[in-house]
């Protein structure tokens, strides 16, 4: 198991973070004394105005004092009511007193007059505080050293909507949101077996954001489930904002521009990825979910590819790894075919462009730097700008920069149809984090192509392969199944195989080969 | 690898890149494309004169409309390579002859021999193989300095002009294949002939000879412009010119290579002889069978074609007929004979073994092909050659009996 483990990754989860020294360490045990506890939590919670603390007295003498605690917006209000309140309130046969018998009266609580659905006890002080924090609400009782946490964890959520960034013309609509249980929840609502299984992990100093591992028992593999848990484990930071802060923490390699854990906000994707044996992070406060461990390949082959009949999968994926390869390639190849390899184009066409480059004041390589920084740019505003002036600029940048700059003799009319034509391409990459890395990766080539020609390209693309190879995501090849090799997988790498040929084991494991070799 | 260590081997290459510089890099506007190159024999100490078509790129941007779409540029000196060299005294751009697919030879030129043309062409990596050499009655230069009327750059015109007319074949007798045949058993190869003709002005005369009502020939005259024309085929013969083949004598040699593909042929009608009807003709295959048991050499040739009508201006002909469709084969298979019997003569008369036979004495019996091998050009010529051709009428074209007459 320590294979799997590189130095510089222990380095990096071993950051602490700036409170856990400043934090004074917990009285823990809470006390008998209901004043002496309130006291106590009212410190804790000083200056903080959400805090509600409410005096309830009880019983059929009204003989029983308790405290309830809740943050006011975090909890259901409704539930708080109709579930605690009015239980306890408007009941007048609870005769037990804690102080006789604490026991029997939990039980009590618990069993009858609680009508909540979750109901918990707790014997620190340290829980109370945690409870309050992530939205549960807390009976403190007068005489017992046990405080009830009643489980009204709520408050506005966003609703169930459509995947902003991985829409799809066929297949299902709906997209993870930012609450953690929906999440869980929506893909509990594909899968509905009891080898689904979700373990919780909760981290960061501040934001103690909860973590959830789903994996499917038995298909998963225990290596990479194990190797999980043991990062997870050892993560110690502050706040946890996104599930980009767990990949980030996680990964195998920093100092790469490949991202080597996938994340989706589709739960059908999610689903898909349990069953072929992956496993999927939860992580709450955010609507995108991680898929360990991820091979290159993954990262284009978009859901659509199984919701359209195999032909069309297979044409447009065809389609797709063709553009990928472009926006990689087109205008490294374009400047060193132009500047080295003039007998590689058919002669009218080396006219043209001979004509468009007329006049044009620049080297090829500084003309396709020019422009390919002014789209980039362009892409980053339009990101930026709000949704109605983006459009606008995006039609200002092309038009008038494009239109103006050719008119002008300061780049070429091919220059322009060959960034264009980049542009579109890069779009093709189903997911947008490689996209990143296959956009940035054009510019190094870019300059190779203008040093060294179709050779420089050449051994860039070597130089490419070869990093490609030496990644690994969770112990697992990066390039496979292509090195190492898998026949069974070539059925779903490049084409799209229908899908009753595919049998079960490939579409289960198919990264399988090597992750046994790993260890 | 950690980061120190990374930025050290970023910085090695970015300064291996940044410092060599690139040698070899050529904007594409600062070359001059050359589309069709051409050598003449002049007088003086320095004889090669050597004519580059360049074409000037900006004429495609239309920013110039009256600007030339290409230019000739001369350079001249004691070899090929050095004239070459000279064209950087006139030319602002490198010249690039990459792109280049028509080389043109005056006949002075082909006759003194053109086998350092050849081998100068042949050790030049920029040189293509598959261009076309040509042989022109007229010079080089003037070739090259002939406009084409719908292709801008006229070398690629011309370069068209070829493909289409002896398609497929033409793609058999680029360079790479008039040199492999030049050195191959036969020592004789085919380039192409071309002319330059005032084709307007022939044809506006004939026009006005058979009594055509002309008007404004004047302005006409003012169009009249020489046109480059395609006309057969010209010989080497051991790196020599050895003479023409007219349109006529070269569809008669494409049946002896195999490659005559839907040229026409005409036959008189049988009751008037200013009458035809026309054919045209796919070529099947092609046999040569040789037998050198004695001197002189004899060769038989097979050769086998189908037949498309294409004209029929004799009213009492009709494919329908069984008998006069075996009649018109069989006066098909003399016309074609003839055509063959016509070209043969041509190409025994100057002894050059453009027809392959020496590939198939050779494959008859190399063995005494060593013997027959010293002045094979003289056996050849002496070679008795029988023709046999059979033609088969297989479609009257799109219509069946045609107009009643």
């Amino acid at each position: 198991m320590t294979l799997f483990y590189r130095k510089r990754n222990k380095r990096k989860l071993h950051q602490t973070s700036l409170v856990s020294s400043t934090l004074p360490s917990e009285p823990n045990n809470l006390g008998t004394s209901l004043s002496d506890n309130i006291t106590h939590l009212k410190n804790k919670f000083k200056n903080c105005s959400e805090v509600v603390f409410r005096d309830i007295t009880f019983g059929t003498e009204q003989q029983n004092q308790a405290q309830m605690i809740w943050m006011d917006g975090l909890v259901e209000r409704e539930q708080l009511e109709n579930e605690i309140l009015n239980s306890l309130i408007q009941r007048s046969d609870i005769k037990l007193h804690p102080e006789s018998d604490p026991k029997s009266f939990l039980e009590d609580m618990k069993t009858r007059v609680l009508k909540a659905t979750q109901v918990k006890e707790l014997l620190t002080m340290s829980d109370v505080v945690e409870g309050i924090l992530t939205g549960d609400t807390i009976l403190v009782f007068d005489q017992t050293p046990i405080a009830l946490s009643i489980s009204t964890k709520g408050g506005p959520v966003r609703a169930i909507s459509e995947p902003q960034t991985e829409a799809v013309v066929r297949g299902p609509r709906q997209g993870f949101t930012e609450s953690l249980r929906t999440n869980t929840t929506l893909v509990r609502r594909i899968i509905k077996t009891t080898d689904l299984k979700t373990e919780i992990f909760t981290i960061g100093k501040f934001t103690k954001t909860a973590v959830v591992v789903a994996y499917i028992d038995g298909i998963a593999s225990l290596d990479v489930l194990e190797e999980v848990r043991e990062r997870l484990s050892q993560i110690e930071v502050d706040t946890i904002l996104d599930s980009a802060y767990i990949e980030e923490l996680i990964e195998d390699h920093s100092y790469t521009l490949f991202p080597q854990i996938a994340h989706t906000e589709r739960p059908d994707k999610a689903a898909a990825e349990l069953a072929e044996g992956k496993v999927i992070l939860f992580v709450d406060g955010s609507p995108f979910v991680l898929i360990v461990p991820t091979t290159f390949f993954r990262f284009f082959q978009s859901s659509e590819d199984y919701y359209e009949r195999f032909p069309m999968a297979f044409a447009v994926r065809s389609i797709r790894f063709l553009f990928i390869v472009i926006a990689l390639l087109l205008p490294s190849v374009y400047i060193a075919v132009i500047t080295y390899h003039h007998e590689m184009l058919p002669a009218q066409l080396l006219i043209s462009i001979a004509g468009s480059h007329e006049g044009v004041p620049f080297p090829t390589l500084l003309e396709a730097l020019l422009m390919e920084i002014t789209f980039e740019a362009l892409r980053e505003a339009g990101i930026r700008l709000p949704k109605q002036v983006g459009q606008a600029v995006s039609i200002v940048g092309a038009l008038v920069i494009g239109e103006a700059a050719v008119q002008a003799g300061i780049v070429s009319t091919a220059m322009v149809i060959v960034v264009a034509l980049t542009a579109i391409a890069s779009f093709t990459i189903p997911a947008f984090n490689v996209g990143i890395s296959i956009r940035i990766l054009r510019f190094p080539l870019m300059i190779l192509g203008a040093v060294l020609g179709l050779y420089g390209i050449m051994l860039g693309l070597l130089a490419l392969l070869v990093h490609l190879c030496s990644l690994r995501s969770f112990g697992v090849p990066y390039f496979a199944p292509l090195a190492p090799f898998r026949w069974r997988s070539m059925k779903d790498l490049f084409v799209r195989a229908p899908i009753w040929s595919m049998n079960r084991a490939s579409l289960r494991k198919p990264d399988e080969g090597s992750q046994r070799g790993a260890n | 690898m950690f980061p120190g260590k990374a930025i050290r081997i970023s910085l090695v290459f970015l300064c291996l890149f940044t410092t060599s510089g690139c040698w070899d890099r050529q904007e594409v506007d600062k070359l001059a494309i050359v589309t069709g190159l051409g050598i003449d024999l002049i007088s003086g100490p320095e004889p090669y004169l050597i004519t580059a078509q360049v074409v000037s790129p900006a004429s495609q941007t239309n920013i110039q409309e009256s600007s030339k779409p290409f230019v000739t540029t001369l350079a001249h000196g004691k070899t090929i390579s050095e004239a070459i060299h000279n064209f950087s005294k006139e030319s602002p751009r490198k010249m690039f002859f990459a792109h280049n697919n028509i080389v043109v030879m005056s006949e002075k030129l082909a006759r003194s021999g053109i086998q350092d043309f050849l081998d100068f062409l042949d050790r030049s990596p920029q040189f293509r193989r598959n261009a076309w050499l040509i042989v022109t009655p007229r010079t080089a230069k003037e070739v090259l300095q002939t406009q084409c009327d719908i292709q801008k750059y006229a070398a690629i015109g011309l370069k068209e002009m070829i493909y289409e007319r002896y398609h497929p074949f033409s793609n058999k007798m680029q360079r790479k294949d008039t040199m492999s045949r030049l050195e191959g058993l036969s020592s004789a190869a085919l380039a192409l002939k071309i002319d330059i003709k005032n084709t307007d002005r022939i044809e506006q005369q004939k026009l006005e000879e058979a009594g055509n009502p002309v008007h404004n020939s004047s302005q006409q005259a003012s169009q009249e412009k020489d046109q480059l024309q395609i006309s057969g085929f010209s010989i080497l013969n051991k790196y020599k010119f050895a003479g023409y083949l007219n349109d006529f004598e070269t569809q008669g040699l494409l049946w002896f290579l195999g490659q005559h593909k839907g040229y026409p042929i005409r036959l008189p009608c049988p009751t008037s002889e200013q009458k035809y009807v026309v054919f045209l003709l796919n070529q099947k295959s092609k046999h040569f069978k040789p037998v050198m048991d004695q001197e002189p050499l004899q060769m038989i040739v097979k050769v086998s074609n189908n037949a498309t009508m294409a004209e029929n201006n004799c009213s009492e002909l009709s494919l329908f007929n069984a008998k006069d469709k075996e009649n018109l084969e069989k006066k098909l298979n003399e016309a074609v004979k003839q055509q063959m019997m016509v070209s043969l003569e041509k190409v025994q008369r100057s002894e050059s073994d453009v027809l392959h036979f020496a590939d198939a004495f050779y494959r008859k019996n190399p063995a005494q092909w060593k013997k027959i091998r010293d002045g094979y050009g003289k056996k050849f010529s002496e070679t008795k050659v029988t023709i046999t051709v059979k033609s088969e009428i297989r479609l009257s074209g799109m219509t069946s009996e045609g107009l009643k007459r």
